[in-house]
């Protein structure tokens, strides 16, 4: 893996810039996507939104989304990232400012690096929940007590739940004490070690066995749900059958809701990691003659794989059987992390002898799922203070670590609610996701220009993309994302900056959204100085590349 | 379940399966024509 050097680099003399970084295999890179996008929401947000928004009906808005948006915009961000990274680039705010030609792409950019890190923040302490919630059911199981009610074990789910993550109270030795604070070190390192390791020997190491892994423990915890058969006699109603009818029966009044649409195309969006930043850099180490086409196709087909053949299956059926109709609303509207958290455990202690291993069969799977996730966003800002500041890994990583320590201490402390991360996750995870993939589509599309892009992307690729696929690329999915942008602006944002003014803890959130962002503008000013006197092309303006290389 | 949900289930898995097992398919029987 030392000849890292792209004939690009030599010829453009640009070699000084060069990471030495690169994919050891084309299946590895694909892997790595494909371990970025499945997350907690495959398992746990998409069949609740389903659930709620016309049940088998929601696939078909879902499937327009995935067609329309999620797997175009995805080919946007691969070819993106080749080409960037042929150019000596491997950050969002210098690709975009290649791709978009000048300095307000190159801005909007930032959000490529600001979205993961400040993700991250919070994302790598959700996925400590899931390693202390694996622990907790491998040493033994919560506490719950199969004998009592419904009610009562919901009270001792919601009571751990409220506990492990400090939901009561601000502070770090809140509940469980220090025990939720070691799981996320134990988490947060692992990360760091993985990504400091390298692509090839870390990220791309670990997403090799990991992804069989998780799909494994997929597999046990789908087979047992699917083998209940009808486990209480008294509820002779409380089958598989009609927990899978809860979630598929499709209900097609919903189709004529707005709102259904907003949902599956918001579900695509998070759930394939589009519009994140993470692909742009993933893509960026691929050789000039790597495919994007296949590859991304497939990182998205695998997701796909996950939150429809897995996360569609298990974890509403399972949730129906022992909880029945009457408690299902409850669950779902609990939202991802109320299901995942307070609903499943209920479920597991059902089970009998074989309960706590699936249920730390289940926490592992979320774990795998979140980690895989997690190190695709501290890769981007890595590469990016490299990159802007001319530093070494080691300097690098020193700064990200900071920055990430700093921001998840808040995170920690400002446990009660949840409303600091949560303020976050709106903000950023949800709201500048939909601003980022808009400029991608953008500039893909407009500034970089169709036919250009078109014939990148087609560089070295091991299948062709429909031929339609160029005209949904320049107007319909464009078009299709601003409508969708200003539905869910007009939906949900005057709520969220009333719900700001009124809570001193969502402006503390926004506060570190934006000091962080003030670090990454200043870094990417200095890089900016630096490509120009390193000669780069940083505002994209030979254009000729493309047709000069095909011939 | 009603027929529509036993439709749109089965479909939706099928699609999902099926594209993967042909993506995987795909990457991992292609050869590069230059390598003869």
């Amino acid at each position: 893996m030392t000849k890292s050097k792209t004939g690009a680099d030599h010829a453009h003399g640009h070699q000084h810039h060069h990471h030495h970084e690169e994919w050891g295999t084309r299946m590895g890179v694909i892997l790595a996507v494909a371990g970025s996008a499945v997350g907690l929401g495959n398992f746990l947000r998409f069949p609740g939104q389903a659930a709620q928004n016309g049940g088998g009906a929601f696939m078909i808005p879902y499937f327009c989304a995935l067609l329309l948006l999620g797997i175009p915009i995805g080919w946007a961000e691969w070819t993106m990232g080749r080409y960037g990274g042929r150019k000596g680039f491997h950050s969002a705010p210098s690709i975009m400012g290649v791709i978009g030609k000048g300095a307000l792409a190159r801005y909007l950019g930032i959000l490529g690096i600001l979205i993961p890190l400040a993700v991250s923040f919070y994302y790598t302490y959700i996925e400590a929940w899931c390693l202390g919630y694996f622990w907790h059911y491998v040493t033994g199981g919560i506490g719950i007590d199969p004998a009592s009610s419904i009610h009562e074990q919901s009270a001792v789910a919601a009571q751990f739940y409220t506990d492990f993550t400090g939901r009561a109270h601000n502070g770090i030795t809140t509940g469980h004490g220090l025990e939720t604070f070691i799981f996320w070190v134990i988490t947060f390192v692992v990360n760091i070690w993985l990504v400091y390791r390298g692509l090839s020997k870390g990220i791309e190491k670990f997403v090799s066995w990991a992804m069989p892994l998780m799909a494994v423990c997929a597999l046990v915890v789908l087979v047992r749900v699917l083998t209940l058969g009808t486990p209480d006699p008294e509820h002779p109603d409380q089958n598989v059958i009609n927990g899978l009818a809860y979630m598929w029966n499709p209900k097609f009044d919903a189709l004529s809701n707005p709102q259904t649409w907003l949902a599956a195309a918001g579900q695509i969006f998070f759930s394939l990691s589009v519009g994140f930043g993470v692909i742009i850099n993933y893509a960026s180490y691929l050789k000039r003659k790597d495919d994007v086409v296949l590859s991304g196709l497939t990182a998205s087909a695998t997701n796909e794989l996950f939150e429809v053949g897995f996360g569609g299956l298990i974890t509403l059926t399972a949730a129906f059987i022992f909880l029945g109709t009457s408690n299902m609303i409850g669950a779902v509207q609990g939202g991802t992390f109320g299901l995942g958290f307070n609903t499943l455990p209920i479920v597991f202690s059902h089970m009998g002898a074989a309960g706590n291993f699936i249920g730390a069969t289940w926490f592992m799977m979320l774990f795998i799922a979140a980690i895989t996730s997690s190190i695709s966003m501290y890769q981007p800002s890595l590469a990016f203070f490299r990159e802007s500041l001319g530093w070494d890994k080691r300097k690098a990583t020193t700064l990200m670590v900071s920055l990430c320590v700093f921001a998840s201490f808040l995170v920690m402390y400002f446990s009660r609610d949840g409303i600091f991360w949560s303020t976050i996750d709106d903000w950023v995870g949800t709201f500048m996701i939909f601003i980022l993939a808009m400029v991608q589509i953008i500039c893909f599309s407009w500034v970089f220009g169709i036919e250009r892009g078109w014939k990148e992307a087609h560089v070295g690729a091991h299948m062709r993309i429909p031929w339609f696929y160029k005209f949904i690329m320049k107007w319909v999915t464009p078009i299709y994302l601003i409508v969708v942008f200003a539905a869910f602006c007009w939906q949900n944002l005057g709520e969220w900056i009333r719900s700001v003014a009124d809570e001193p803890l969502r402006q503390g959130a926004i506060a570190l959204i934006i000091g962080t962002t003030f670090v990454l503008v200043i870094c990417t000013v200095i890089g900016e100085r630096r490509w120009r006197a390193a000669g780069l092309d940083v505002d994209g303006r030979d254009e000729h590349d493309v047709e000069r290389r095909s011939t | 379940m009603t027929p529509g949900g036993w439709l749109f289930m089965i479909g939706s898995l099928a699609f999902v399966w099926i594209l993967t097992f042909w993506c995987f398919f795909k990457v991992l029987t292609w050869r590069d024509p230059n390598d003869g």
